[in-house]
C-alpha cells in the first residue's frame, strides 16, 4: 500500500479534500463507500469530538461520523 | 385479493412516520427470524387488502448488517408486488444510492419524496416529474410531519403496479461486466453486480470453473478501472446519480444549514460535554423530581385516594383501605392493557386444553380442595402447581417455530400502538399465561366478595401476593411515563447521535461503543427499557456486552434497599455513594474484563454512523416510541411480577404438605413454610459473604422478582421484637391496615418505600414524628460537624451524589424495619455491607432477565449474562467482607487469602493487555 499519501484522518480540521481511494475491506469498506465517500467524492472535516476520537465530516451534503482508525483507510487528495 | 408492499429507505428518512401514517392502528410488531431486528407490519387504513411490510432502515443491500441481510432476503425472496421507497429530499444523493440498488431488483417501485417542506425552506425546489423520468417510476412529494400527499400516495399504491422501473446506466466498461455474468450464470442484474461484487452469499450454487469465470471479469474489470469492484460500483451508483441530479433540483439559493450552527455549541470540545451532563440532569431532574412526581402524587393522592380508592373500598368490602385499593386497581389496570393481547395468543395458539385448565384451576382451588381429606388435598395442589409449572416451562422452552413464522400474534384492534412484548409469540408465552390464570383467580376472587364468598387463602393471594406486587411496580409508571417521553425527544430530535459520538471514545477505553450511553442513562431508571434501548447498537458483541452490563447501574426498584440498609448502618448518603459507585464501577471493570474474553474478542463493526439532522421532534413519532416504552414496562413488570408475586405469596404460605400456614395471622409459622426450607438449604452458600442465614437468603431471592422486594420481605422475616404500639399509632398509613394481617402490611410497605423514592410528597405524609425527630437529631449531628469544621472528603462526595442521584430517603416504614433487623442483630456493617453489594450486582429481576432473554435471543448467552452478573457480585461481595474483616477485625485465614487472591486476579485481568486485539491497521 502506498502509505506516503494523505489519509483522512490526517486532514486538518476545516479543510476540504477529496476521496483518491478506500482501502480496508469487508464491512468497513462497504459501509464507507455506501454512505456515498466514492472517489472523487469531496469530503470537508468538520471537527473532532471532544474527547479527541471520532471525527465529524461531510460528505454529500450530510454530516457524518467516524473513527480515525476508519478513517485511515481512506486515501485523500 | 391481497397485495403486499414494503416500504423501503434509509435511516431517519421519514420511513416510520409514514408507516405511522398508512396504517394508523393496523399495526404488529415481531421479529425477523434468527435476528433481533423489529419486523413491522400493518394494514392500509381503510384498505385491508393492502399488507404494508415496513423494512428497517438501511442504506445499502449489501449483506454486511442484520438490518440489510432481512431486508434483501425479504425483496428477493417473498417478493412484494411493489416497493414503496422512501426518500428523504434533503439528502438525496444518499438516499438515491439505496434507490438504485432497490431498482435492480427488478420489483415495480414508487418513490415517496418526503421532506419535500424542509427543502424548500433552504430555497431548493425538486422537479418531481423530471425525477421520476429519469428513475424511470412515479414519484410522490409527500410530507409525513404535514401529512399532505399522502392520498395522492395511497392512491398510487391502490394502482395496479407501475412497470418495473428503469436501470441507472454506469460506465462501459462495469455494463460490459454486468452483461457477461448475466449472460454466463443466468443472474438478474441484481445478482449480477453483487456476483461482482465479491458477494459468498450469491456464489454459493456457482461451480469451482465457473467461479474462476467470474474471477476473470472482475479482474478485468479492477485493471481498466484500476480499482476495486466494490469501489467502482459504488462509485458508478454515486456518479450516475450525481449526473442528474443538477435537472431536477431548482434551485432559488441557499441558505446555511441549522444542523452544522447547532453542533458547533452542542458538540463544542469544551460546551458540548458541560451540555450533555445539564441535560441529563435536567431529564432525571424532571422525571424523578418534579413533573412525574406530580403525577405520581396526582394519582396517590386524587385519583386512587378518594376517587377510585373509596369506590373500590366499597366494592369489595375489605377492611384493608388506601394502598392496598390503588394496587388493585393498578392491577385491574395492568390487565386491562394486557389483556387483548392475551386473548389473541391464545387463540393463535389454539390450545383448548389450556383454556379448561385456567377455567376449572380455580373452581378446584377454591371448592374442591379444602373439603378433601388431607392426603388427597396435597396431591390436588401438587397437580395443580404443577400444571402451573408446566405451563411456565413450556413458554420458555417450547420452541418458538409458530412464532417464529407467525411474526408475532396481531394485536386486538383497540390497542392503540405496537405491542413490542406480546410480538413473539413462543418466548414470553409464559408470562401471558399466568396473567391469564391469575386474571380468572382474580375475577373470581372479585366476584366472591359479593356473590362466592371465596376462602381467605383466595383472597390473600390476591390482595398481599399479587395486587400489591403488581401496584409497587405501577406506581413508578408517571417518573418512567415523564423519563421516557423525554428520552424519546431526544432521540427524535437527533442529539442521541451526538450523544453517541461525544463519548464514544471514553467507552471505547471500557471496551464499550458511543452507542452504550443510551441503555446505561435509561437503565438508572428502569432496567427493562435500558436492556431494550440497546437495539440501536448494531455490532452484535457491542450490543451483548451492553445488555450484560447495563443492569449493573443501580435502577430505581434498588433504591429501596439502599435506604434499607442505609438506615440499618445509619449512614444512608455513604451507602448510596458506594452502590452508585460500585454500580458504575462494575460496569467499566465488567467492560475492560469482558472485551478481553474469547467470545468479546475482534468483530470489529465500523462506527460509520451519520449524524442526522436536528429537526423540532415529532409529536406523533415520541408519543409512539414513549408508549411503547412505557406499554413494555407495564407489560413485562407487570405481567411476570405478577405471576413471582403469586408463587413466592404461595411457598412462603405453604408447607410441603400444602397446608395452608397463614403466616399473616401467626408470623412464627412462615419457620415451617417451603420458602425456609429452600432457603435454609442454599443459605451456606452465603456464608462467607457473612449473612448465611436462610432469612437474608430468601430475601435476596424475593428481590429477584422485584429489588424493593427485599425490603418488604425483611418486614416479614424480622417481625418486631415487642409491639411497638407508639410507632403504630403515628403511622397513618398503617393505621388503615388490618392489624392482624402483618404480610399484607409488609407488602404494602414495599408499595409504600416506592412511594417514598417516587415523591417526596408522599414521603411527607407517611413520615410521622418518629421521622421528624431523627431529622432533628440529623440537624443536630450536622450543625455539630459544621461547627467543628470537619467536612471529610466523603462528605463532600456524599453530596455530590445526592445532588446527582434521586435522593435515597429514609421513611417511617423503612427505618422501622431496618430497626427491626437490627434488633435481631442478624448483620454486622460489614456484612450488611456486602449483602447490599451483592443485592445490587445480581441477577437482576424476573422482568429484566426477560428482557435480556428477548435481547440476546438465545438461551445461552442469557444463562451466561445471568451467571456473569451472579458470579460477579458474589466476588464483589466476598472480597468486600473477607477483606473488610481483616482491616477490621484483623481476621486473617483461608478467606482473606481466597479475597486477596480473587481481586488481584480481577486487576490483572482489567490492566493485561488485549491479547486478541488486532492491530486495526489494513
Amino acid at each position: 500500500m502506498n502509505t506516503g499519501n494523505l489519509r483522512l484522518n490526517q486532514v486538518r480540521i476545516g479543510n476540504t479534500v477529496r476521496v483518491v481511494r478506500v482501502h480496508g475491506e469487508g464491512a468497513l469498506r462497504q459501509r464507507i463507500l455506501d454512505m456515498g465517500l466514492t472517489k472523487n467524492a469531496e469530503v470537508t472535516v468538520h471537527k473532532m469530538a471532544p474527547f479527541g476520537d471520532p471525527l465529524e465530516v461531510t460528505v454529500r451534503g450530510f454530516q457524518l461520523s467516524l473513527r480515525k482508525a476508519e478513517a485511515s483507510c481512506i486515501e485523500v487528495a | 385479493m391481497k397485495k403486499n408492499i414494503a416500504l423501503a429507505g434509509n435511516p431517519n428518512s421519514g420511513k416510520t412516520t409514514l408507516f405511522n401514517e398508512l396504517t394508523g392502528a393496523n399495526q404488529y410488531v415481531g421479529n425477523w427470524p434468527g435476528v433481533t431486528v423489529d419486523r413491522k407490519g400493518g394494514q392500509l387504513t381503510e384498505h385491508e387488502e393492502i399488507e404494508l411490510q415496513d423494512l428497517p432502515g438501511i442504506y445499502s443491500l449489501s449483506p454486511y448488517s442484520p438490518e440489510e441481510v432481512v431486508s434483501r432476503r425479504y425483496l428477493l425472496e417473498e417478493k412484494p408486488d411493489l416497493i414503496v421507497n422512501v426518500v428523504d429530499a434533503t439528502n438525496l444523493e444518499r438516499n438515491l444510492y439505496l434507490s438504485s440498488q432497490l431498482m435492480e431488483t427488478g420489483l415495480p417501485m414508487i418513490v415517496a419524496l418526503n421532506m419535500c417542506d424542509l427543502l424548500e425552506q433552504q430555497g431548493i425546489k425538486i422537479d418531481t416529474q423530471a425525477l421520476s423520468e429519469q428513475l424511470g417510476c412515479p414519484v410522490v412529494a409527500v410530507s409525513a410531519l404535514k401529512q399532505t400527499g399522502i392520498a395522492e400516495l395511497i392512491a398510487l399504491m391502490l394502482a395496479p403496479a407501475p412497470a418495473a422501473p428503469k436501470q441507472l446506466s454506469y460506465p462501459a466498461p462495469v455494463e460490459e461486466a454486468v452483461e457477461q455474468v448475466m449472460q454466463a450464470y443466468g443472474a438478474n442484474r441484481f445478482e449480477a453486480i453483487k456476483m461482482l461484487e465479491g458477494e459468498e452469499l450469491l456464489q454459493k450454487g456457482v461451480s469451482k470453473v465457473k467461479a474462476h469465470q467470474l474471477e476473470d471479469i472482475r479482474m478485468e474489470l479492477e485493471s481498466t478501472m484500476d480499482d476495486d469492484v466494490s469501489s467502482i460500483i459504488a462509485g458508478s451508483r454515486y456518479d450516475a446519480i450525481c449526473a442528474f441530479i443538477p435537472q431536477v433540483l431548482v434551485q432559488r439559493g441557499m441558505k446555511e444549514k441549522v444542523s452544522q450552527k447547532l453542533d458547533a455549541v452542542l458538540t463544542h470540545r469544551v460546551a458540548g460535554p458541560i451540555i450533555f451532563v445539564a441535560v441529563m440532569y435536567a431529564i432525571y431532574y424532571l422525571s424523578i423530581n418534579t413533573v412525574g412526581d406530580w403525577g405520581t402524587g396526582w394519582a396517590n393522592d386524587v385519583l386512587f385516594g378518594p376517587v377510585v380508592g373509596g369506590w373500590l373500598v366499597g366494592f369489595i368490602g375489605n377492611e384493608a383501605a388506601g394502598v392496598e385499593a390503588l394496587t388493585m386497581f393498578s392491577a385491574v389496570l395492568a390487565m386491562v392493557l394486557v389483556f387483548p393481547a392475551m386473548l389473541r395468543r391464545l387463540h393463535d395458539m389454539n390450545m383448548n386444553g389450556a383454556w379448561l385448565y385456567l377455567m376449572v384451576a380455580p373452581f378446584l382451588l377454591e371448592y374442591v380442595c379444602p373439603h378433601l381429606p388431607g392426603f388427597l388435598h396435597s396431591a390436588v395442589m401438587y397437580l395443580l402447581w404443577a400444571a402451573n409449572g408446566a405451563l411456565l416451562l413450556m413458554g420458555l422452552f417450547k420452541p418458538g417455530t409458530r412464532g417464529a413464522n407467525n411474526f408475532g400474534s396481531r394485536t386486538h384492534r383497540f390497542c392503540p400502538s405496537p405491542m413490542k412484548l406480546t410480538g413473539r409469540a413462543g418466548r414470553c408465552e409464559f408470562a401471558t399465561w399466568f396473567v391469564v390464570l391469575n386474571l380468572v383467580a382474580f375475577g373470581v376472587a372479585l366476584l366472591g366478595r359479593s356473590t362466592l364468598d371465596c376462602s381467605p387463602q383466595l383472597q390473600a393471594i390476591i390482595t398481599d401476593g399479587i395486587v400489591a406486587g403488581v401496584g409497587a411496580v405501577l406506581g413508578f409508571l408517571p417518573q418512567m411515563a415523564v423519563l421516557f417521553l423525554l428520552m424519546s425527544i431526544l432521540e427524535d430530535c437527533g442529539y442521541m447521535a451526538r450523544v453517541a459520538f461525544m463519548l464514544d471514545r471514553i467507552f471505547r477505553a471500557i471496551g464499550l461503543s458511543g452507542k452504550s450511553v443510551i441503555p446505561l442513562l435509561v437503565s438508572m431508571g428502569c432496567g427493562v427499557p435500558g436492556v431494550m434501548a440497546t437495539r440501536t447498537i448494531e455490532n452484535e458483541k457491542d450490543r451483548r456486552m451492553t445488555v450484560m452490563l447495563t443492569t449493573f447501574v443501580p435502577c430505581g426498584a434498588k433504591l429501596p434497599i439502599l435506604a434499607l440498609i442505609g438506615a440499618m448502618i445509619g449512614q444512608t448518603a455513604t451507602i448510596a455513594t458506594i452502590a452508585y459507585f460500585m454500580g458504575f464501577g462494575s460496569v467499566i471493570l465488567g467492560g475492560m474484563m469482558l472485551r478481553k474474553m474469547h467470545m468479546f474478542a475482534g468483530g470489529y463493526t465500523p462506527f460509520v454512523m451519520e449524524l442526522p439532522a436536528y429537526h423540532i421532534p415529532q409529536g406523533a413519532n415520541i408519543n409512539l416510541r414513549a408508549m411503547e416504552r412505557c406499554k413494555a414496562f407495564v407489560q413485562k413488570a407487570g405481567t411476570v411480577i405478577f405471576l413471582a408475586s403469586a408463587l413466592i405469596w404461595t411457598l412462603s404460605n405453604y408447607n410441603w404438605k400444602f397446608e395452608y400456614l397463614n403466616t399473616a395471622e401467626n408470623e412464627a409459622a412462615i419457620e415451617q413454610s417451603m420458602l425456609a426450607n429452600t432457603g435454609s438449604t442454599f443459605a451456606p452458600l452465603f456464608t462467607p459473604l457473612g449473612w448465611g442465614d436462610w432469612k437474608p437468603a430468601v430475601a435476596t431471592v424475593t428481590g429477584l422478582i422485584a429489588k424493593e422486594n427485599v425490603v418488604g420481605t425483611f418486614g416479614v422475616l424480622y417481625p418486631a421484637q415487642e409491639e411497638p404500639a407508639a410507632e403504630g399509632e403515628a403511622d397513618p398509613a398503617g393505621d388503615e391496615l388490618p392489624r392482624s394481617c402483618d404480610l399484607c402490611k409488609a407488602n404494602a410497605l414495599t408499595a409504600l418505600t416506592m412511594a417514598t423514592w417516587q415523591c417526596d410528597t408522599t414521603a411527607r405524609t407517611t413520615k410521622a414524628a418518629t421521622a421528624s425527630e431523627e431529622e432533628e437529631e440529623e440537624a443536630a449531628a450536622e450543625e455539630a460537624s459544621a461547627s467543628t469544621g470537619e467536612k471529610s472528603l466523603l462528605d463532600y462526595v456524599n453530596a455530590a451524589v445526592a445532588f446527582l442521584f434521586p435522593e435515597v430517603e429514609e421513611d417511617e416504614e423503612t427505618s422501622g424495619v431496618a430497626g427491626n433487623v437490627r434488633a435481631a442483630g442478624a448483620f454486622t456493617t460489614l456484612s450488611a455491607l456486602s449483602f447490599m453489594l451483592f443485592n445490587i450486582l445480581c441477577a437482576p429481576c424476573f422482568a429484566a432477565c426477560g428482557a435480556i432473554r428477548r435481547e440476546m435471543n438465545s438461551a445461552r448467552w442469557t444463562w451466561f449474562a445471568i451467571g456473569y452478573m451472579c458470579l460477579w457480585a458474589y466476588v464483589v461481595a466476598f472480597i468486600t467482607y473477607q477483606l473488610g474483616l481483616y482491616f477490621t477485625a484483623g481476621e486473617l485465614g483461608s478467606g482473606q487469602i481466597a479475597a486477596a487472591l480473587l481481586s488481584l486476579l480481577i486487576i490483572i485481568q482489567v490492566l493485561r493487555p488485549n491479547p486478541h486485539r488486532k492491530s486495526s491497521s489494513h
